[in-house]
């Protein structure tokens, strides 16, 4: 592109964290007024280089050139000081402040004794979040907001001091289609502006509408840049895995044996959901598809007996369950993989051996006295079986590398050998090869008669995975479909949820 | 103001039972409205709404100082010593808030330096400040009659000294907390450390700020108790960190994510001095009252944390 | 192979322990040097009867720190519970009937707590430290200021009796209560339980575990071994007042952290805390032969605690740092 100017040019940055090289000599350039995607899989090192440039980490080697003009880039504060503005994918708010605090927090406007401002501060966050095409009322805690809107206070937050650099951290992973879309139209606003915008990203559905050209890592290494218009995901996805692989979901459908799970009429006040019908059989797999916030998570809670069931009954197995519980579940062989795997599944301090039988307490030693042989034999099938790196059973589970704290998590559940499996997001965050890896095992599960029940927001897993498809929107069940029947656009149109109004105080 | 909506919306349970206990007693005792009693009300409450106020600030940091009641009554001994041995009232007052500042400064370090756990490090400091109070006063308490010193305790005619000092530093606080830096920083770390940092503030260097600030204040608290009670004891502060925590739970703050504020703990010390007072004016035995003080607390915590709880749930799963 | 690497495949566990053996060999060579009686088998025996008292609240303070935060009520629980068994003795109720009812009183007042710390939601510290104002205030209230002493033979048995030869009836208990402690914390699943809801609440939960009766259960326990405790103390001493446990607090925590126990839960064990008992009391033996003054012991309480925690967070730095290398 000639004429257009060079905001940002990185040249030959490595980052060296103990026992791993997470950048090897990276170059990355950016230009005023574009959309550059940053794509690679986890572990990549796509957050890394950007904690750089945002003056999280500092570099090892390597050159950072602003406009032109070599930058040494000291901190956070200093970053945001040379016009560089990041918003993480993990929001950096506070709750209990409402939003011009949050906006203004390591920069309080202050009056002459030194005081906090609040006018001045309240009429310049007003006058940030407006020119995003954001109404929000600016005494709002951020509690009260939605994560969409939450997620405009960052970027407001990032832009402040005049940022001409703006860096999205994997920005759509929990925004609903007409959200993304409000995002979308706020980019695109700031593009005619000027800026530069580093979007990071997983998810290629989005990169055409939104990107004008993407560079590629992989393992560390800058692998290459393309512009979007002249290449295609296949090439993207070579580039980002160094080989070929097939999109195709692997799955031998099968005729569904007996029912195993029967929901009729559950509702949950905590959860807000109403009235759901669902039923699912050995043998098969049903997906749950729907947007963030429609209730999919709170639906696998509620079956699990997380929290309770208001209305309506729960049949396991062909029996009525009462006061349902995790612990009641368990015993009856359900299975719960949470889409937190390390938070909410895994004890980080406690061994590997620990944690895989941590789910089959009872059902290995009913008698309460835990026999180590036993326990030694059965945790060194396990990690044989799922292939768990790990020195010896006693390690801590903090010490293994994530994917492997994944597997400690599955094998957690496999050790259950439940019959039902509930998977939120198996997926998620795991790279192109593992996926692959985790369809051929579910696929397997159900083979041997299990029976899984499959929450995922990637609808090309849904479709390829599924038997049958339950769509949700706004905390009901508002759709069945089966394998044949369902489409993108179906499911799409299913889901989408109505238009909410927003809460709107004057924009000036 | 954004307070009132603040305070109005929060503490509702723990005014109506303070405005029924109120009127129980003064059933039992004609005396306990009487206008007297109330300046006397003020009067004791003012030094507890101050350590109270240092508690909630820290509580609100998702923190923890079960040393206060150590710190204020080492600042109290260490200014009347000041005072006996000749030193112009206005020094003593100051080497009680000194000693306060340092007694915080050192909980700060070991917390937010050394990273150790709130619960744990405050626990432990505490066994050394009343040991030195111990020490220093040879396990006795030390009387003092320095006029000047006694009178910013007492009450002149209609105006409750104590009082007025109690309330005006409890305002400065509350003033502190809204509209500075800082006090906008205490609720940031409480309510996500870490992003928090990432955002560029010096998080390190404002916890530990924190926890010298608490105790430079409770250092001022002491000086004032010390001025009511004519006299420095070692062992006066004990409890006083506990009656501090509940009035923080019972104004509404809760030990999570920041969520609550400074405003509220004036009610939390309404109820908890009201509780006290008024079972003196009911003559109730001596006896009996720390246990049914103790008790009386924690029905009340019982009753706020059951009651926010349900709220919080109300309140949705928006957070970061 | 070089050390470094050894160190991180090895059992975090064993080299703390390790380490803090030595730690106690140092101290009572230490302690040799300052007086020569200290190496007397009645010392000996002196020191561990009485760090058997401490032992006992330190195995029921390890398992509520293990499974949710330390009961800080034990002291409380102990005097309340050690009152109402006296008067119940002094009353010529039979001994074994008065024995009976204090644990049992202790183990409501453990369940008590646990019962605040699940259905209302209290953090553990704020609901057992207030917990302890109220029961403190009670037994004052009972007892006013007055001491009771002189109880019959058979209720002193079990403080000052000794089994064989110089292995006192303390002693005995202590190695019963430490050995349950062990093998249920260790070898059985209700043990797995308890690290578990420590080491991760939500998790366990998910796993099927049920945290509500493992924190139940565990601040249980801790109320029996309280009161259990109180009994083998006034036993021993011949006397109770209303404030008998008020300084046990302090180093019984001392004594558990010292063990190793990690702070957040989820890691730690009984024979730690048995050795942490044997030095809190070695020090305080020595505290006592070195003639230092009453009022610097919460002091020094106070420091070695903060010390002991500041070293165990050192070392567990180093053990990440040397485990991360993988």
């Amino acid at each position: 592109m000639e004429g257009v100017h060079k905001l940002l040019e990185m040249q030959g940055i490595t980052k060296v964290f103990p026992g791993v090289r997470a950048l090897d000599s990276v170059d990355f350039e950016l230009l005023a007024g574009e959309v550059h995607v940053l794509l690679g899989e986890n572990g990549a090192g796509k957050s890394t280089l950007m904690k750089v440039l945002a003056g999280a980490y500092e570099p090892e080697a390597g050159k950072i050139f602003i406009d032109g003009q070599k930058v040494n880039i000291q901190g956070p504060s200093h970053a945001q000081e040379l016009g560089i503005g990041i918003v993480y994918q993990e929001f950096n708010l506070v709750p209990y402040l409402n939003v011009a605090e949050n906006v203004f927090i390591e920069h309080f406007p202050r009056t002459r004794l030194g005081f906090i401002d609040h006018e001045t501060m309240h009429r310049a966050a007003n006058e940030l979040l407006c020119s995003l095409g954001m109404q929000v009322d600016t005494h709002a805690l951020i509690t009260q907001l939605s994560t969409a809107q939450q997620q405009m206070v960052e970027v407001a937050k990032a832009l402040k001091h005049k940022s001409r650099i703006l860096i999205l951290d994997e920005p759509t992973s929990s925004l609903t289609e007409r959200e993304i879309e409000q995002l979308f139209a706020t980019i695109r606003e700031l593009k005619r502006k000027g800026l530069g915008i580093i979007y990071i990203s997983h998810r290629m559905q989005e990169l055409w509408e939104i990107g004008d050209r993407v560079t590629v890592l992989r393992d560390g290494k800058y692998i290459g840049t393309r512009s979007l218009k002249e290449t295609t995901p296949d090439e993207l996805v070579t580039m980002m895995v160094g080989r070929e692989v097939s999109f195709l979901f692997k799955r031998d459908f099968q005729t569904p044996g007996e029912e195993v799970l029967r929901l009729e009429g559950v509702s949950s006040t905590v959860h807000r959901l109403k009235d759901i019908h669902l039923t699912l059989h050995r043998g098969e797999i049903v997906g749950l598809a729907g947007l963030v916030g429609s209730g999919r998570t709170e639906l696998a809670r509620t079956i699990f007996g997380l929290e309770p069931v208001s209305e309506g009954k729960i049949y396991l197995f062909g029996r009525e369950i009462h006061h349902s519980s995790p612990s009641l579940m368990v015993q009856r062989g359900v299975a719960l993989l949470p889409e937190d795997r390390k938070n909410q599944g895994l004890a980080l301090i406690l061994s590997v051996a620990e944690n895989l039988v941590m789910a089959s307490l009872e059902r290995l030693f009913p008698r309460k006295y835990i026999q180590k042989q036993k326990e030694k034999q059965i945790v060194a099938q396990y990690i044989k079986n799922l292939r768990i790196v790990t020195p010896n059973q006693s390690r801590q589970v903090q010490f293994l590398s994530g994917g492997n704290q994944q597997k400690v998590v599955l094998g957690k559940w496999l050790c259950t050998e439940a019959d039902i499996f509930i998977f939120d997001e198996p997926t998620r965050g795991i790279d192109v090869n593992a996926k692959a890896e985790i369809h051929e095992f579910m696929n397997e599960l159900v083979k041997k008669g299990a029976a899984i029940l499959m929450i995922s927001s990637e609808l090309p897993e849904v479709l390829g995975m599924s038997d049958r498809i339950y769509v949700m929107r706004e905390r009901k069940i508002v759709a069945e479909l089966t394998h044949q029947e369902a489409s993108q656009e179906v499911v799409i149109r299913y889901a989408t949820a109505a238009d909410h109004a927003n809460q709107s105080v004057g924009c000036v | 103001m954004i307070l009132y909506r603040s305070i109005i919306r929060k503490i509702q349970p723990v005014f109506w039972v303070t405005l029924l206990l109120m009127i129980v007693f003064n059933f039992f005792s004609s005396r306990f409205l009487s206008l007297h009693n109330i300046i006397n009300l003020f009067q004791q409450g003012a030094v507890l709404l101050i350590v109270a106020a240092a508690s909630t600030l820290v509580i609100l940091s998702e923190g923890l100082d079960l040393s206060l009641g150590s710190v204020l009554t080492l600042a109290g001994i260490t200014s009347v010593m000041s005072v006996n041995n000749g030193a112009p009232v206005s020094l003593a007052i100051g080497v009680g808030i000194l000693t306060g500042l340092l007694c915080g400064a050192i909980t700060g370090t070991l917390i937010s330096i050394f990273n150790m756990q709130p619960f744990i490090a405050t626990l432990g400091i505490q066994g050394v400040y009343y040991g030195i109070s111990l020490v220093l006063t040879d396990s006795v308490a030390i009387l003092t009659k320095n006029k000047t010193f006694i009178f910013f305790g007492s009450r002149v005619g209609y105006l409750p000294m104590a009082a007025l000092i109690g309330v005006g530093t409890f305002l400065l606080i509350l003033y502190i907390f809204h509209n500075t830096p800082f006090g906008r920083y205490i609720v940031a770390i409480g309510g996500n450390e870490s992003g928090t940092r990432l955002s560029g503030v010096n998080t390190r260097f404002w916890k530990w700020f924190l926890y010298t600030f608490a105790g430079g204040i409770t250092g001022f608290a002491g000086v004032l108790l010390a001025s009511r009670l004519e006299a420095a004891d070692p062992i006066v502060g004990v409890g006083w960190e506990f009656d501090a925590i509940a009035a923080t739970i019972l104004g509404g703050t809760s030990f999570q994510k920041g969520k609550g504020g400074v405003a509220g703990t004036a009610l939390g010390v309404l109820l908890i001095t009201v509780v006290r007072n008024g079972l003196n004016v009911i003559r109730t035995p001596s006896i009996l009252q720390p246990a049914l003080i103790g008790t009386i607390l924690i029905i009340a915590i019982v009753i706020q944390v059951g009651l926010s709880m349900r709220s919080t749930q109300k309140e949705g799963k928006n957070r970061p | 192979m070089n050390k470094k690497s050894i160190l991180s495949t090895m059992d975090p566990h064993t080299v703390s322990g390790v380490g803090r053996v030595f730690a106690l060999l140092l101290i009572c060579v230490a302690m040799g040097f300052v007086s020569p009686v200290f190496f007397t088998a009645r010392n000996i025996s002196l020191i561990i009867t009485n760090a058997s008292i401490m032992a006992i609240l330190g195995v029921g303070l390890t398992i509520t720190v293990i499974t949710c935060g330390p009961d800080l009520s034990v002291g409380s629980i102990l005097t309340i519970t050690a009152v109402v068994a006296v008067i119940m003795v002094k009353a010529n109720f039979h001994f074994l009937l008065s024995f009976a009812v204090a644990l049992m009183m202790g183990t409501a007042l453990g369940f008590l707590n646990g019962v605040l710390v699940t259905k209302v939601g209290l953090p553990s510290f704020i609901s057992t430290y207030g917990l302890q104002w109220a029961l403190f205030g009670f037994a004052y209230v009972i007892l006013k200021g007055y001491v009771i002493y002189n109880f019959d033979a058979d209720f002193r048995f079990i403080g000052n009796g000794y089994l064989i030869g110089p292995i006192s009836m303390p002693i005995v208990v202590m190695v019963v209560v430490v050995f349950l402690g062990w093998f249920i914390l260790r070898k059985t699943t209700i043990g797995r339980m308890f690290y578990a809801t420590g080491a991760n609440r939500d998790a366990a939960r998910m796993s099927g575990i049920d945290t509500g009766k493992a924190i139940l259960l565990a601040f249980s326990i801790s109320g029996f071994l309280s009161a259990l405790a109180g009994i083998v103390l006034v036993a021993r001493i011949n006397a109770c007042q209303a404030d008998i446990g008020k300084n046990l607090l302090l180093p019984s925590l001392a004594t558990v952290y010292m063990g190793g126990t990690r702070a957040t839960g989820g890691q730690g064990g009984v024979f730690g805390t048995l050795v942490g008992a044997v030095i809190m009391t070695v020090v305080e033996n020595g505290m006592n032969l070195l003639g230092v003054p009453s009022v610097w012991r919460n002091a020094i309480i106070g420091t070695l605690i903060i010390l002991t925690v500041l070293a165990n967070i050192a070392v567990s730095k180093q053990l990440e740092k040397a485990g991360s290398k993988m």
